[in-house]
């Protein structure tokens, strides 16, 4: 229950819904009847948490399992922190407003690395020391610390949060996380019984022990990194070993793979939040995985193979969910809708199933196809939202680098049909700093935006209508197992010129030019790419203050300047800047241990390599639903479900 | 048909705004299978609606829903049901906090809003020694003091311009008492009754009545420490 002062705290806060719970659907359980309690962290505000569906996914199994009790843990916005802070309130979780130290297991989940000084700053919210070993030493003073988890994408490369994490969960977490809340009730079970002295080390201990060695689970403390030394020439300071240093430990982490996924939980029963969320509605995932293999992308690498659910139990999970949440609107997720083996069935029966029932849909990322124009013509009636376009690269050289399927005949067709069907909004997402690029390949990008303009002048004339054209573009970041994870990534400098040079020459009437923070996006990749020492600059850097570093309005780029000049000498670099350098600006060798090559994530390095020589000679690759790339996820498990 | 709901909100679900309460009412109604009369044109929406907005943080025990529904389906099934039974589904699925007291068909003209006038409220104000300013120990001195006079001027944010300009509130306070409570000990407190004219002709927020009598005491109170109930609505035609 909501104490007095809470109460109070709350009146004072903007948006005080984000912390009282009690929203349709939530899990209430008897806390006395439970094993384990799990808090489910997401490192951001109530409304972007909310928004993930991936928390509805698990939240749902494992309250489905009476042995386990999974609560909701938001970050606080700044106002709702200092208030906390001030009266020594303890981050509470949303279901029971239990302290989270009180849990047996807090677990974050990891979807892009600005959230990561979040993670700390919710550890220390919660009383709880930030680092890993401070956490033990607490403990063997008596104190009840929980076993702290991380999933989720970005603990595809766990290195840069391996001092502050006790266990990271690898790949799918469907049946993994499960698994793992009850080997900690039964090793709580176990010392309950043994009666231990010690029971908070050995509880952990004895859970760690049983499930070190599983697939998915990575346990930082048994893994001993050695690094270069200065005198290693162009390998100075790079990774020399990874070495497991339990009995337990496996050589490499083999993610956790659902393989069939029709036949996997999914919610129908979701929480339905109170106040505004960034998607708010009914969402099904159609399929994992993507089959077009662009080389930047590392969801089509790390989510494979293509496994996908049945029609039919889409549109029951779609109609249960509507009925038991009151949603007004339905969505699909997945990588790229339109792949779906059987989408234009599904479209049809879905938009007869929404429209008896008041329900609008949504259907993102559609390949522009004549089929999409019809339904999207038929869903989105007189309120046509904008069409967007993803060529990612503004030449076909490039998007053949980048292996992007998409040429400039499908965009100025598509666009075509568009402008007929009065569409009146066209958006294109674009990349700068991709490897290879060239000021032609900008060019190229505001050529794209130019034509189709011309091509709406072509069809409405002179005057040309109220048509806009909103031109992207973000930074490319080098992401972990995908066949750019060795290249350089531009410099802040260079992004900033290329910057430039696309506001001169998208100058264009009617086209409207955003681009991405430069500094948000290289500090990105120093997270994607880092080893275990860039804990440290993470760490400095929250110590200055940084939280919330993927908004805009709270980014503070002299306090992560000041992090990284701090931890230079530390790591074994002459200043801030070379440190950078380090691990950002340099083309990584081809035989260079990387940070994260003991996670196995199916995906071959010599598939890697293989993609990232075919890129340096602007060859593509085929969908591999034309015929097997080789890529290796099939040697473990079976593609195509 | 047109029905009106009566209902409570207290407890947490008052931090969640009169906006986002009426989308758990329209979620609410889809999930209990009662069809809603949608509005014509690009934009169709359900015909529902408040009588009165509540203030964030404020807790009512009298508050009202109007709502149309389509009892008969495509092909001719009665749908819905009679008015208990609405009643009965939508009462299994109120969020805590969201107490459905009754239901009535709608025989008022026009909207519940147009028909409100007044409304009572229930101010409650802590009194911590010390910080009670010149507030004197006899309720009906407070009253002589606070109502005593022909203009009670206070700033408020005009809705478009938002900037500050004077208003005379004592018109729009039809009736108020004052109530000291448990004086002398830590829990003491100020209680107010207030019956204010609300509604589209005339509206007084019960923030401007307390932001008066903390100025008229040089009371130093915070905000936060200041509890609301709403106790009833008036309107003009008899309606519950």
């Amino acid at each position: 229950m909501i104490d007095r002062e809470l109460d109070s705290i709350l009146k004072c806060v903007e948006k005080p819904a984000r912390y009282t719970g009690g929203e349709v659907n939530i899990a209430r359980k008897d806390i006395g009847s439970v094993d384990v309690r799990m808090g489910f962290a997401f490192p951001d505000t109530y409304e972007i948490g909310m928004s993930y569906m991936g928390m509805q996914i698990l939240y749902s199994i494992l309250n489905n399992n009476d042995r386990i009790y999974c609560e909701r843990l938001f970050a606080p916005a700044g106002d709702m922190e200092k208030l906390m802070r001030d009266r020594g309130r303890k981050l509470f979780t949303l279901e029971t407003f239990t302290p989270a130290g009180e849990l047996d297991l807090l677990g974050f989940t990891l979807q892009y690395e600005m959230s990561y000084t979040n993670v700390l700053n919710m550890l220390d919210l919660a009383g709880l020391p930030v680092r890993r070993s401070d956490r033990l030493e607490a403990a063997a003073r008596g104190e009840h610390m929980p076993v702290i988890l991380a999933g989720g994408p970005c603990a595809f490369n766990p290195e840069p949060l391996a001092d502050f994490i006790d266990v990271f969960l690898i790949g799918d977490g469907e049946e993994l996380l499960e698994k793992v809340c009850e080997a900690y009730a039964d090793a709580k079970a176990a010392a309950a019984d043994a009666a231990a002295c010690d029971a908070a080390h050995d509880v952990r201990s004895a859970f760690l022990g049983k499930i070190a060695g599983w697939d998915g689970v990575y346990i930082p403390e048994f893994y001993e990194v050695e690094y270069y030394d200065s005198e290693a020439g162009d390998l100075a300071s790079t990774v020399k070993a990874i070495k497991p240093v339990h009995e337990m430990a496996p050589e490499r982490v083999i993610r956790a793979v659902v393989p069939d996924i029709d036949k996997a939980a999914f919610p129908t029963c979701n929480i339905v939040p109170f106040i505004d969320t960034v998607h708010d509605r009914s969402v099904v995932e159609t399929f994992r995985g993507c089959t077009r293999g662009c080389r930047f992308c590392q969801a089509g690498m790390i989510y494979r193979p293509v496994r996908e659910r049945k029609p039919e139990t889409i549109k029951h999970l779609a109609m249960e969910q509507l009925a038991n949440t009151g949603h007004e609107e339905l969505s699909l997720l997945s990588l790229s809708t339109s792949d779906y083996s059987q989408f234009e069935e599904l479209a049809v029966d879905l938009m007869g199933l929404c429209k008896a029932q008041n329900v609008a849909l949504s259907l993102p990322s559609l390949r522009l196809d004549s089929f999409s124009f019809k339904v999207l013509d038929e869903i989105q009636g007189y309120r046509k939202s904008g069409l967007t376009f993803a060529p990612e690269a503004g030449t076909q050289r490039l998007r053949d680098v980048i292996n992007k399927n998409i040429t400039e005949d499908d965009i100025y067709s598509a666009v075509r049909q568009a402008v007929e069907l009065g569409w009146e909004h066209i958006k294109l997402y674009f990349m700068i700093g991709l490897p290879g690029e060239t000021y032609e390949d900008l060019d190229g990008i505001a050529e794209i935006a130019r034509r189709i303009m011309d091509i709406n002048y072509e069809i409405r004339g002179r005057k040309g209508g109220r048509f806009r054209v909103t031109v992207s573009v973000s930074n490319f970041v080098p992401k972990p197992h995908t066949p750019f994870q060795w290249e350089a990534q531009d410099r802040p400098e260079d992004f900033i010129e290329k910057h430039n040079y696309l506001s001169g020459k998208l100058r264009i009437k009617g086209v409207t030019f955003n681009y991405h923070e430069t500094h948000t996006s290289n500090l990105e990749a120093v997270f994607a790419r880092g080893d275990r020492r860039t804990g440290r600059i993470l760490e400095e850097a929250w110590k200055n203050g940084c939280t919330f570093d993927a908004w805009t309005e709270h980014f503070r780029p002299e306090l992560w300047e000041d992090a990284f000049a701090r931890c230079a000498a530390e790591l074994g670099f002459a200043d801030g800047k070379s440190l950078e350098a380090f691990y950002n600006y340099r083309k990584r060798r081809e035989d260079e241990i990387l940070p994260w090559d003991h996670i196995d994530s199916f995906i071959d390095r010599q598939f890697l390599l293989t993609e990232k020589h075919k890129a340096e000679a602007a060859q593509t690759t085929p969908d591999c639903r034309l015929g097997c790339n080789l890529c290796g996820v099939n040697e473990h498990t079976e593609c195509f479900v | 048909m047109k029905y009106v709901i009566r209902f409570q909100k207290t407890g947490v679900i008052c931090y969640t705004s009169h906006l986002d309460i009426m989308k758990v009412f329209k979620r609410s109604f889809k999930r209990a299978g009662i069809r809603l009369a949608y509005s014509q044109g690009f934009n169709p929406h359900p015909k529902m609606g408040f009588a009165q907005p509540l203030s964030l943080g404020y807790e009512s025990m009298d508050e009202y829903i109007e709502f149309e529904t389509v009892d008969v389906a495509e092909d001719g099934a009665q749908v819905n049901g009679d008015k208990q039974m609405i009643l009965d589904k939508m009462r299994a699925l109120m969020p805590e906090g969201l107490e459905l007291i009754s239901i009535k068909e709608a025989t008022h003209p026009k909207t519940l809003a147009a028909n409100t006038v007044a409304a009572d409220y229930q101010i409650e104000i802590p009194l911590p020694e010390g910080r009670t300013g010149s507030l004197p120990a006899d309720a009906g001195e407070i009253w002589h003091i606070y109502m005593d006079r022909d203009e009670i001027i206070t700033l408020k944010k005009q809705k478009k311009k938002k900037d500050l300009v004077p208003v005379n509130i004592r018109p729009k306070i039809r009736e108020i008492t004052f109530y000291l409570i448990d004086t002398g000990t830590p829990d003491a407190m100020l209680r107010i009754e207030a019956c204010l004219d609300s509604g589209s002709d005339s509206n007084l927020s019960p923030e401007l009545v307390i932001t008066t009598i903390l100025d008229t005491f040089g009371m130093e109170i915070p905000r936060n420490e200041i509890s609301v109930t709403r106790k009833k609505i008036h309107f003009k035609e008899i309606l519950t």
